[in-house]
């Protein structure tokens, strides 16, 4: 049986004029769960952590590749038959728990569940981390804004000091960059903030999201709207809404649009159980999840009309990939502004910087809150040691060493490790977990005790569609993704990132070590702290 | 979060940046510059094409929706000319050239308006219902 919601009015009450106890960290001085200071919060916390870097960029980038308006087709139908089913799960699991991923799937899948909660944590870490590595090259490029010649697009850089070669900017600039030993630097500052902001739990998160979520929306709103006032911005427009419905034929389309759905909600990480977890009982998960999904996909749409409007403005094709379009695409399209280019350059990484901290934030937390849950360790020491070792992951993921400077795979040891592992952890982890969790939650838990549950604090009540869709509909349209992906991966007939020019060294070996990198960590990683022994009961905390 | 799904497959846009790091972009004149669907553009280049007179046309490049078509030019005193159905990104192509033209509207389309309309208020609407909605 789910936990009641008993004490409903008292938590509600005080909630909703915020006169609770004084929270620190996961857990408040009583014992109790810590919890959101209201409700706006954790609306904006849990938006900021679905709003990322792929939203700025990736989004244009699928709905270009998909077809234009005909993208949004599938799109939609994806936010309502798996997004926000899933999402709503989510909530409605976290609360349900009363407490992180790992322990609400043990709660009701035992070891096995745990197992996958914890596996779906340490996947959300390994994407902390090569995250953060990310992050640590938009700071770099953002340094390059104001001191460097990234805004000359015919400077010729040198390319890993190889003589004779260079590169155009801002390509050029960009490998500079990430083969410095300068750039762990800027891993060390990311990570700093990641550990500011997570410090103090929801109390911190929560300042530091009221300010950054509606800077973000303002300045994506100017980008739009400047996008649409440069010449033949409204072309970039009318490109990205106006369907070529013969795409809606092609499979390739509808799973670029359920794959986008379910990344672009953060499902699947174990952060929005985290998040919910720290909500009162008489919340309403129906509203909760309506207001994160149309906040995360509308900012999506806002982030898809600024990026075309300036990409059409200069006869620039949309690259479908988050890396080339934010280090190289979109950046050449600001180049050739006629005015502001290092203050329009610099808030760009700007940007793309705080919709990524509002995202690794949360990925941190998801972790932090299920080993507090488990082990009860003080929140400092959980968040120092994840830091730890979080810092050495993305100086990994960062690490400058050239180990192909013709540039016919990704360059650095770093860069291609991010892009190995970022293809199975993104591409198959997440979904993974996602399949496993409708599967725990549609079938052991089962979905009607959580739809009872959540019909009870919702206005909007879930029916039977909702059980459906989570026992049958979005299991099916995950496990065809992931085979329709396994099956690609085995036709090509080769590790995915070897490159037949890196046929020896080191180059040839990281697909390899990736990919057994990757299982090793994330399965041995989940099996440890499935059996570890925990220091709080299951019940302890709810 | 949607970081960067499918891989970031940088290599196709890194190995062209290096293979042709200067397309003859700075050779070639177009016009009009902002051509419109159904307008017969003219493009001039400094150097003699190497191909005579002919190249292929490709709609939305890089797409799932992506349709190559072959331009003849039917006036080479006038320069390499080609008149493109229907209006978006098309990257033209000849000899060794290469470019990418954006090709505009006459008219707001109404398809796209719809679904322009469709999606924002969807998305909207969800927002704020979420939102206002209390428990």
């Amino acid at each position: 049986m789910l936990q009641g919601t008993s004490g409903r009015a008292r938590t509600g009450d005080a909630w909703s004029s915020g006169r609770l106890p004084q929270r620190n960290g996961s857990y408040m001085s009583n014992g109790k769960r810590a919890h959101w200071g209201s409700r706006l919060g954790f609306i904006l916390a849990a938006s900021g952590s679905a709003i990322g870097l792929g939203n700025i960029v990736f989004f244009s980038a699928s709905a270009y590749r998909g077809g234009g308006g005909a993208f949004y087709v599938p799109y939609l139908i994806a936010l309502f038959v798996v997004g926000l089913p899933v999402l709503a799960a989510e909530f409605g699991l976290g609360r349900a728990a009363g407490g992180a991923f790992p322990k609400a799937l043990g709660k009701y899948a035992g070891k096995t569940g745990e197992f996958f909660g914890w596996w779906g944590i340490a996947n959300a870490l390994t994407i902390t981390m090569y995250y953060i590595s990310l992050l640590a090259w938009v700071t770099g490029m953002g340094v390059l804004s104001l001191t460097g010649t990234l805004w000359e697009p015919t400077a010729a850089v040198p390319a890993f000091d190889v003589p004779g070669q260079t590169l155009d900017n801002p390509v050029g600039s960009f490998f500079a960059m990430i083969s410095g030993d300068h750039v762990l630097y800027a891993v060390l500052f990311v990570w700093a903030l990641n550990v500011l902001l997570t410090l103090r739990g929801t109390q911190s998160i929560e300042r530091a999201v009221t300010w950054m979520m509606p800077t973000l929306w303002l300045v994506m709103a100017l980008l739009a709207v400047g996008g649409l006032m440069l010449p033949g911005g409204t072309d970039g427009l009318w490109m990205l809404v106006t369907p070529d419905f013969s795409a809606l034929s092609n499979f390739d389309v509808w799973k670029g649009a359920f794959s986008q759905i379910f990344f672009t909600l953060s499902l699947g990480f174990g952060v929005m159980s985290a998040y919910s977890s720290y909500l009162p009982p008489d919340s309403d998960d129906v509203a909760n999840s309506s207001a994160v999904a149309g906040l995360n996909c509308l900012f999506e749409l806002i982030a898809g009309i600024a990026v075309f409007a300036i990409l059409a403005s200069f006869a620039l094709t949309p690259k479908a990939s988050t890396l080339a379009m934010m280090f190289f695409i979109v950046p050449k399209g600001i180049a050739l502004l006629p005015f502001g280019v290092a203050a329009l350059g610099t808030l760009f990484f700007a940007l793309l910087l705080l919709a990524g901290i509002t995202s690794s934030i949360s990925l941190i937390e998801a972790a932090v809150s299920a080993i507090i849950d488990k082990f009860g360790y003080r929140r400092e020491r959980v968040v120092g040691a994840l830091a730890l070792a979080g810092f050495l992951g993305s100086c990994l993921f960062a690490l400058p060493t050239v180990i192909d400077p013709g540039l016919d795979a990704a360059g650095t040891v770093g860069l291609s490790l991010l892009d190995y592992v970022d293809h199975y952890a993104n591409g198959y982890g997440l979904m993974l977990v996602g399949l496993v969790e409708c599967i725990i939650i549609g079938w052991f838990l089962p979905v009607e005790s959580l739809m009872e549950l959540m019909n009870r604090t919702s206005k909007l009540r879930l029916g039977t569609t909702f059980a459906i869709l989570i026992r049958y509909v979005v299991p099916l349209v995950l496990a065809t993704l992931l085979i329709a992906g396994a099956i690609s991966e085995v036709r090509s007939g080769v590790l995915y990132g070897t490159n037949p020019s890196l046929a020896s060294g080191l180059a040839a070996l990281l697909p390899m070590l990736a990919l057994a990198g990757w299982l090793l960590f994330t399965c041995g990683l989940a099996a440890l702290l499935t059996f570890a022994r925990g220091s709080r009961s299951k019940d302890e905390v709810v | 979060m949607s970081l960067t799904s499918s891989g970031l497959r940088i290599c196709t846009i890194v190995g062209f940046s290096v293979a042709m790091p200067a397309l003859a972009l700075a050779d070639v004149h177009v016009s009009p510059e902002r051509p419109m669907e159904g307008q017969t553009i003219t493009l001039t280049t400094i150097e003699e094409p190497e191909s005579e007179g002919s190249g292929t046309a490709t709609y939305a490049p890089g797409t799932l929706v992506s349709r190559t078509e072959p331009f003849v030019d039917s006036n080479p005193a006038a320069g390499l000319q080609w008149t493109p159905a229907r209006a978006g990104l098309w990257e033209l192509s000849w000899g060794e050239t290469k470019m990418t033209v954006v090709v505009g509207r006459r008219a707001v389309p109404v398809s796209g308006l719809l679904v322009l309309l469709v999606a924002a208020s969807s998305l909207l609407g969800l927002s704020v219902w979420g939102l206002l909605r209390k428990s």
